[in-house]
């Protein structure tokens, strides 16, 4: 496993996902697990919801990976947004409200994961500083567009900041990271 | 629109999360084909984002792969294979 992991490509991953290799599987779940759990959870913190969630997520994966077209997009990419898909959709079919929302997004922000990941070969702790530096306006948005799922255009009805406003404070904190993380 | 103003207007952050319509998201693909400058924006917002996920990572418990793999592998029943 260690040597696929290592000498694969993602084209080659993909090829090896699409044939429905077990290794192949057991590298990427090694590989992406806790980011796909961690996303889920800052949505549905619930820990029993969420972990069934990520099975949802990994199980589309499996049986959906035909439909991934690496022109799109990266593979993470992909992945990444079936696991938020599927646990914004959930936490809405709760009708989970807004407020209650923001307030575990913003609480999540600030919350230190102690158990790193030794598969993820990032430093993932000095991304989450990064993270912290961002201004508090363009967190906020960030978040509430990444974990709760909303458009732009939905952000900006429901903080009543102009869409304008919202486009240009998301543009800005994506630089911001970009800097941020280089 | 010019190409500048086209790649601030916030479509290519809603591309990669997946938030376009169908026609934003066919117009948006042809200006990648068109525009080497369009698709290294979608590289760098991906970058960005995916960094942003990783920051958020929690290891999930150790039993759960275990159940998944059980999940994903479960229908092995005695299946002619195709020819293909």
């Amino acid at each position: 496993m260690q040597s696929l992991n290592k000498v694969c490509s993602e084209k080659e991953l993909v090829t090896l996902l699409k044939s429905r290799n077990a290794e192949a599987y057991n590298v990427l779940y090694d590989n992406y697990s806790a980011a796909l759990y961690g996303i889920i959870s800052r949505v549905v913190p619930a820990e029993e919801i969420a972990q069934d969630l990520l099975q949802e997520a990994f199980v589309k994966i499996w049986k959906n990976i035909d439909t991934y077209d690496s022109t799109r997009g990266r593979l993470f990419t992909w992945m990444l947004n079936i696991a938020r898909n599927s646990a914004i959709d959930y936490s809405r079919s709760k009708q989970f409200k807004m407020e209650h929302k923001i307030q575990e997004i913003e609480n999540s922000v600030y919350e230190i994961n102690r158990h790193t990941s030794t598969s993820i070969n990032i430093d993932t702790i000095g991304l989450r500083e990064q993270v912290e530096k961002l201004k508090e306006d363009h967190k906020i948005l960030i978040n509430m567009i990444y974990f709760g799922g909303y458009t732009q255009e939905e952000t900006a009805r429901k903080l009543k900041i102009p869409l304008g406003t919202v486009k240009t404070r998301v543009r800005a904190a994506i630089i911001q990271l970009r800097q941020l993380i280089k | 629109m010019n190409l500048h103003e086209y790649i601030s207007s916030g479509i290519i952050e809603s591309y990669v999360l997946n938030q376009l319509t169908n026609k934003e998201r066919i117009e948006l693909e042809e200006m990648a084909a068109q525009y080497r400058e369009v698709r290294a924006e979608i590289a760098a917002v991906e970058e960005v984002l995916s960094s942003y996920a990783l920051a958020h990572s929690k290891p999930p418990p150790e039993y759960l792969k275990e159940q998944i793999f059980a999940k994903i592998q479960q229908p092995k029943t005695p299946v002619k294979k195709k020819k293909q």
